[in-house]
């Protein structure tokens, strides 16, 4: 072997690992399928419409990427989300495993003509995989002849005041493939615009509501000079605050609109269609088509508060009959006939501003809030009359923008009779004399019934006021007490007078002797001594004319003196003759003196004595 | 016969003895000054704030109500002043209990019949009644007390033993006459004392504090009188207490039992 080819021998062998490791690469490479490709959904752009770019990575478990080089005609982004696919291949007892990883991009071309999308490329285990550049011919668009979103306003000329509504049309060109000879349908068409990743504006929230409860808007078939279209509305109320055009927000509508339709064959042989080609249509709102006008100042009435519209008004007020100061409710309804007045904003007549009002009743300083009832509104208001004179409820004003005629419009209630009665109202500083009822009304005051009055002081509470049944004792029974005083200690020197003792305990004593003995002799001595006592005087030789002269004496009614003598007289007979005496006949004598003599005082008896 | 002299010194006794009598009395009927005042105080200032707060936070000034009724409740029990049952029933009424408020202004017109401010406030309650059956009628005695309260109860009851005494001493004088005249006016105005305090141990006021079913019985298993609860607020007589219920009388003179947590009595 020669010098140099044993040189190039030793060099293969010096690098035969690092060769035999490309080689296995290329071949795993090879026998895997590990690649990275991207492939546009079609290869002519339209200036500033999306394009899509899927980009396909097989067979590479984890990658960094896709990333690419910025173009400046071109703007690239990457939508979000990805597919992943895997499947699996057996031949010949061989399996062969597949793992597919598809993202889609944007591409958004900046001008015209033929532009480069730049290559994309990932990182896999060190390695680097990249797509092959490829070029697409762009022009101007002519999505405007297949899909036009329009705001519009209903009506298309508004008074601040008024109530319309916004309508968002989307207008789509009904897409028919001349080669099958196949036009979608109103519901395949819808299903086309992109609602998700579209701007809706102030149509945002109904739209919203729609796909809440599962519906949507629905297509109307128009025939316009560039075909037919259908035409989706979504609409929402409007009721203006400010004059000229009103904003609607961002509104950017997308939707992938069909250029090839292909038809699909499935294992049961039925067919289906899908798209074989499209473009991403993304369309910007018109200006709105609505012109917010504001309302001339020329000719307005004092009393206009706002309100735009054809307007009626009925006026109800009850009771009719009242005392000054009684409330009487009115009920205001104001009925608007042109259909487009702003009712929900609408504000009630200001009677304080009415000089008819106020000269004749209390009005409220403030508007009365009041309930929509279909095309009408309804408000209560209280007022209440200032005095007797008052003989009905003025008309009320109510002044209104008429738009169908362009000028201002004044309607007026019909006067109410009411009648009104004098009233316990306090009046202070009431004018003395005339009947300037302008002064009366800003000097009256009214008292307000009802409501609480204050809680009583600290030292109201303390104070009882009340008599308790113990001082009530006290303080009665200590007067009497008091007043008796002297009685009492009368009574009680009485009592402490042996005399009046002896005198008082005659009768009990006579009961005790005679229940001793009954013998004449001790019978005389117990009544000589009961008669003694009486009479408040010694029963020592107390004899029977002592006890009769006593008795006489004593003013003792003269039969009990002669029946006292007789009964003595047969003691002393019974004591010399024999003979009995009872108990009963001692004891009725006794009575008839004790009755006697009940009543003689003491001083009398020691006169008697 | 008496002299002179003795006639002095009986009226010179006479004259400390009524000082000291008058002195107790004062002592008895200044019932009110037991209470606590710090108490009462707190009592007004928690009300006030309670007023602070009707507008800002209803909830937070019931609270406040609340506490200041449940402050002059307890003061009841040291000193039971009319003035201290219309505070409660403010407060009461403010926290929203009808009934309890009712009663407690019914309880204050006891003891106080000629205030205004009771007067006014009990109207102003009975109208935020839901459906108002009107107050019982009056009895004898109440129609009978309606007819001095020009005077207070405590003046008469002074002027009454001041007469007595008065009569006690005329009677040392020999001036019978004026003694009589003394005794008899004394004595009726003792006795419209008498009359006030009978009826106040005598009232058999309840207010419902709940709406709350009038039965047939002492019992939830009788049948209602009237198909409607009687609305809180409603004034009524008590007839008969068993236990847990209470039988009473309506304006209209119908007669049924209630739970006897659902009335406040009027005491």
């Amino acid at each position: 072997m020669n010098r140099p080819a044993r040189a190039m021998l030793s060099l293969l062998l010096a690098f035969a690992p690092a060769i035999a490791l490309l080689f296995a690469q290329l071949a795993n490479r090879w026998v895997h399928g590990q690649s990275i490709t991207a492939q546009p959904v079609a290869t002519q752009g339209f200036l500033n419409e999306p394009l899509r770019v899927v980009v396909r990575v097989e067979n590479l478990p984890a990658f960094d990427g896709p990333a690419f080089d910025p173009v400046p005609e071109l703007e690239i982004k990457r939508l979000p989300g990805e597919q992943s696919q895997t499947s699996v291949t057996i031949v010949n007892g061989r399996t062969t495993q597949l793992r597919t990883v598809s993202m889609t991009f944007e591409v958004v071309p900046k001008q015209t003509g033929v532009l480069t999308v730049p290559a994309f490329s990932i990182v896999s285990e060190g390695q680097r995989y990249s797509t092959t550049p490829f070029r697409i011919n762009v022009t101007i668009s002519n999505s405007a002849e297949l899909f036009k979103v329009r705001v519009v306003g209903e009506p298309r000329d508004l008074y601040i005041g008024q109530q319309g509504s916004l309508k968002l049309e989307l207008h789509v060109k009904r897409y028919t493939d001349a080669n099958l000879g196949i036009t979608l349908d109103e519901q395949s068409m819808w299903s086309l615009i992109d609602a998700q990743n579209s701007s809706w504006g102030v149509f945002g929230p109904p739209l919203q509501k729609l796909f809440s409860e599962n519906r949507r808007p629905l297509g109307e078939l128009r025939a316009e000079p560039d075909g037919e279209f259908l035409v989706y509305t979504i609409a929402k109320p409007f009721d203006p605050i400010a004059a000229g055009t009103p904003s609607v927000g961002d509104i950017r509508v997308r939707m992938e609109y069909p250029t090839r339709l292909q038809r699909d064959r499935t294992f049961l042989l039925s067919s289906g269609l899908s798209m074989a080609g499209s473009r991403i249509l993304s369309i910007t709102a018109t200006e709105p088509e609505v012109r917010v006008l504001a309302v001339p100042e020329g000719g307005r009435p004092k009393s206009w508060n706002g309100a735009v519209g054809d307007f009626s008004m009925m006026v109800v007020a009850k009771p009719l009959e009242v005392a000054v100061g009684d409330p009487i409710t009115l009920t205001m309804r104001l009925q608007d006939s042109s259909g487009a007045a702003a009712l929900d904003g609408l504000q009630a007549p200001l009677l304080v501003q009415q000089p008819a009002f106020t000269s004749g009743f209390r009005v409220p300083s403030e508007a009365a809030s009041g309930t929509v009832e279909g095309r009408s509104k309804v408000f209560t208001q209280s007022i209440r009359a200032l005095s007797e004179t008052v003989r009905e409820i003025p008309p009320i004003e109510f002044a209104f923008f008429n738009p169908a005629r362009g000028e201002y419009e004044t309607v007026r209630s019909a006067p109410i009779a009411v009648t009104v009665k004098p009233s316990a109202i306090a009046r202070v500083n009431a004018p003395a004399g005339g009947d300037g009822e302008e002064a009366a009304v800003s000097q009256d005051l009214t008292v307000v019934s009802g409501g609480l009055v204050a809680n009583m002081s600290v030292d109201e509470t303390r104070d009882s006021g009340t008599v308790s049944f113990g001082a009530f004792a006290f303080g009665v029974g200590s007067t009497v007490a008091f007043g008796l005083a002297p009685l009492f200690f009368s009574m009680l020197a009485r009592r402490v007078d042996p005399r009046a003792v002896r005198r008082s305990l005659a009768l009990s004593r006579l009961e005790r002797a005679l229940g001793e003995s009954l013998q004449p002799d001790a019978i005389e001595a117990a009544a000589l001594e009961f008669i003694a006592a009486r009479l408040g005087v010694s029963s020592a030789g107390f004899s029977r004319k002592d006890a009769l002269d006593g008795l006489t004496r004593a003013g003792v009614d003269a039969a009990t003196v002669e029946k006292t003598e007789q009964f003595l007289r047969e003691c002393e007979r019974a004591r010399y003759v024999g003979g009995a005496i009872t108990r009963e006949q001692a004891l009725e004598i006794a009575r008839a003196v004790e009755a006697s003599t009940k009543s003689l005082a003491l001083g009398a008896e020691r006169s008697a004595a | 016969m008496k002299t002179p002299r003795s006639t002095l010194r009986q009226l010179v006794e006479l004259g400390l003895g009524a000082a000291l009598v008058f002195l107790a009395l004062v002592d008895f009927l200044d019932e009110g000054r037991r209470s606590d005042g710090a108490q009462l105080t707190q009592a007004d200032q928690l009300y006030a704030q309670g007023m602070e707060l009707v507008e800002k936070d209803g909830s937070a000034a019931k609270a406040k109500f609340r506490e200041s009724a449940a402050i002059l409740e307890a003061e009841l029990e040291r000193a039971d002043t009319a003035g201290m049952h219309f505070n409660r029933a403010n407060a009461l009424l403010q926290a929203g209990e009808l009934g309890e408020a009712i009663a407690s202004y019914r309880a204050a017109e006891l003891r106080a019949p000629a205030d205004e401010r009771i007067a006014a406030n009990l109207a102003e309650a009975r109208g935020r009644i839901l459906r108002p059956l009107g107050a019982p009628e009056p009895t004898a005695l109440e129609q009978a007390c309606g007819l001095w309260t020009v005077l207070g109860e405590r003046t008469r009851f002074f002027i009454a033993v001041a007469l007595g005494f008065a009569a006690i001493a005329t009677l040392q004088l020999r001036a019978r006459a004026t003694a009589v005249a003394c005794i008899v006016i004394g004595a009726v105005l003792a006795a419209t004392v008498g009359a006030d305090i009978a009826r106040r141990a005598s009232a058999d006021l309840a207010v419902v504090s709940e709406a709350t079913a009038l039965r047939k019985g002492n019992g939830d298993g009788f049948e209602q009188v009237v198909a409607e609860a009687l609305p809180e607020g409603t004034e009524c007589r008590v007839r008969e207490v068993r236990p847990g219920w209470i039988e009473v009388e309506l304006s209209g003179g119908t007669r049924g039992w209630v739970r006897e947590t659902s009335v406040a009595r009027v005491e």
